[in-house]
């Protein structure tokens, strides 16, 4: 949004505001809205130039800093805010999603989303589906980590495609790219992990009191590739037609060949999840490095590929 | 010289208390800022005015100012303009401010400035947040407003796009707009190819621009028997209009979990092996690549066809260099 934009809203919002609470102070106008006083002076110096067509003494909107209170008059066509735009009915239409998926059913969350959809324009948000994963374990996760208890999980890894058992102090818990992630301390290897929760196939609340360090840094799970300690560097080579895989997983470097193909680096902990990716691309891709990998994809191609050969 | 905020202030006013739609030959006259300018710098200044209100969310209607239709005028509907009253009970208020705390890391600015105009006075403080948990929506997608705007006043949307079979200019209605794993997409109707598609609202390069956008009112029709529902639940695979193959698979017990999560449009039926499923597609080489990604865990059962072209794709990739 410009600048301009931004200005000529907040003064829509600004002025139901002071009108229903004229003679507020300046600090609780400044407050309410995020902005100085100098803003708020040159705010209503601008609303002082505005008015019904004629634009004289009784057209005009009044608009003044008595002592330390504000005062807006002969505005009453703006007692009222706008209605919310669409981008806004989204935003909080999305956390609503997110909210109910984390905390389970809330009559007053669905209560408020019912008043929400009146709040704007009519059918604005009629042709927009929100979809979010909820796992039936997260509201456990999340009732964990509110009233801090450990939690006992089955887990089965995405990128090394185990099954294990693991006591874990959960720390926080985010969303990202359409996933939700619990980022906390795992007894069984006794350091900080993160775990997909649609990968937990259950979950225990234990009756034991988690440990959360008093320093946590919650910025630092917002984005869940956060450097991992094992991590191994992989190169592959990607047909044009594949180039999807670039805007999907997150690149060290990317460089076109002359053939046409993309030769791709990326950081990862484990090749499973790896080794489905480039079976599902099939000859559109080819490993580079590490050895390791490719040997792996090639067994298992193999094995499978034995499978169809009736 | 009158500032362009002053402007536009004056013209929401006018345009708000007027009785009658009022021409732009009128506003011309009537507000400071316009008058002394010629009409042709006058109706640039205008149709970008009538851009930015619109940009704001400010309805605008156009029209005809008498009887006989001789001219047209605008004015800015009241029952559109004004939040309604809602009186939202404390709780639920809390709840819309638990909502938008899920997303402030990443996304603050309109989910504030719409609990603001919900109400003047926001819950306690404990009240008004999720301690340690975050959600990004992705709903910092450039172009997500304007689709969103376009989408509810049906308006026609020109951009440049980027998919695999290269990058152009694509003219489109806009049906409906959906959030899948943390990405934004415009499901809508591509005027070349007369066909309704999804486009991925990040792979847009550039901006996404209304066709008309001081046009005031609908442009388009979405037919009848459209349900962005029924369009979302199609696999990619069983998209297009080709015609249709039933596909048997089958699961092992460790595999069928994760498909009855991450593909939740899949019937699963309980088989010795896991479970089983009947597909229906369209596109053999989406299918099969949907299939193999599921690794040693999934294979397909019948028809022959796509048995030869799984094996084909995973000897191709035996025989890697």
């Amino acid at each position: 949004m410009t600048n301009l934009e931004e200005r000529v809203q907040r003064l829509l919002l600004l002025v139901p505001y002071v009108l229903r609470n004229n003679g507020a102070s300046v600090r609780e106008v400044c407050d309410h809205f995020g902005i100085k006083r100098s803003q708020l002076v040159s705010d209503l110096n601008l609303l002082f130039m505005c008015g019904l067509p004629g634009y004289g003494p009784g057209d005009l909107i009044e608009a003044s800093i008595d002592g330390d209170q504000v005062w807006i008059r002969m505005a009453d066509y703006f007692s009222r805010p706008m209605r919310l735009t669409a981008a806004e009915g989204l935003m909080l239409y999305s956390g609503a999603k997110a909210l109910a998926a984390v905390g389970g059913a809330d009559p007053a969350l669905n209560r408020a989303v019912e008043q929400l959809s009146k709040a704007l324009a009519p059918g604005s948000l009629e042709r927009v589906s929100v979809g979010l994963e909820a796992p039936e374990e997260l509201s456990s996760v999340n009732e964990a980590l509110q009233q801090h208890r450990r939690i006992r999980l089955v887990y089965q890894s995405h990128s090394k495609d185990e099954v294990t058992e693991r006591d874990v102090d959960p720390w926080a818990l985010t969303l990202s790219a359409g996933r939700w992630y619990l980022a906390g301390w795992c007894h069984r290897v006794d350091d900080e992990r993160l775990f997909r929760v649609d990968r937990m196939r259950s979950v225990e609340v234990l009756d034991t009191d988690a440990e959360i360090p008093d320093d946590l840094d919650l910025s630092r799970y917002e984005s869940v590739y956060f450097e991992s300690a094992q991590a191994v560097e992989v190169t592959l080579d990607i047909e044009p037609t594949a180039r999807w895989v670039c805007d999907y997983y997150p690149l060290v470097s990317q460089v076109k060949l002359d053939d046409g193909w993309i030769r791709i680096s990326l950081t990862t902990s484990g090749f499973a999840w790896l080794e489905r990716l480039l079976l599902r691309l099939g000859p559109m891709a080819r490993v580079v490095a590490p050895e390791s990998l490719k040997e792996k994809l090639v067994s298992t191609a193999c094995a499978m590929a034995e499978r169809y050969s009736d | 010289m009158v500032r362009k905020s002053e402007r536009l202030l004056n013209l929401i006013v006018m345009l708000l208390e007027t009785k009658q739609p009022v021409s732009a030959e009128l506003i011309h006259r009537t507000i400071p800022g316009y008058g002394q300018d010629q009409w042709d710098s006058f109706k640039r200044m205008f149709e970008r005015d009538k851009e930015e209100l619109r940009e704001m969310g400010i309805p605008l209607e156009l029209s005809a100012t008498d009887l006989w239709d001789a001219e047209q005028g605008y004015r800015i509907p009241k029952d559109r303009y004004y939040l309604p009253e809602l009186n939202l009970a404390p709780d639920e208020l809390a709840a819309l401010w638990l909502a938008a705390s899920l997303l402030r890391m990443s996304e603050p600015g309109p989910a504030r400035s719409a609990l603001m105009k919900l109400s003047d006075t926001p819950p306690p403080e404990e009240q008004r947040s999720l301690s340690l948990v975050s959600a990004d929506m992705g709903l910092a997608a450039p172009n997500l407003s304007v689709t969103l705007d376009a989408l509810s006043e049906r308006k026609q949307l020109t951009f440049r796009y980027r998919s695999r079979s290269g990058t152009r200019n694509r003219t489109v209605d806009p049906y409906g707009l959906t959030h899948r794993r943390g990405r934004w997409y415009l499901i809508a109707r591509d005027e070349a190819v007369a066909q309704i598609r999804s486009f991925r609202l990040d792979r847009v390069e550039g901006s996404v621009r209304m066709t008309h956008p001081s046009r005031p009112g609908p442009e388009f029709e979405i037919p009848e028997d459209f349900s962005l529902q029924g369009y979302l639940e199609r696999p990619p695979f069983a998209q297009g209009e080709q015609e249709v193959t039933e596909a048997r698979v089958v699961f092992d017990s460790s595999t069928s979990w994760w498909v009855e999560r991450s593909s939740p449009w899949l019937h699963l039926e309980p088989h010795e092996q896991g479970a089983v499923a009947t597909v229906e597609i369209t596109d053999d080489s989406g299918f099969v690549s949907w299939l193999l990604g599921y690794g040693r865990g999934a294979e397909v059962l019948e028809p022959q066809r796509l048995r030869d072209l799984a094996r084909q794709r995973l000897e191709a990739v035996c025989d890697q260099p």
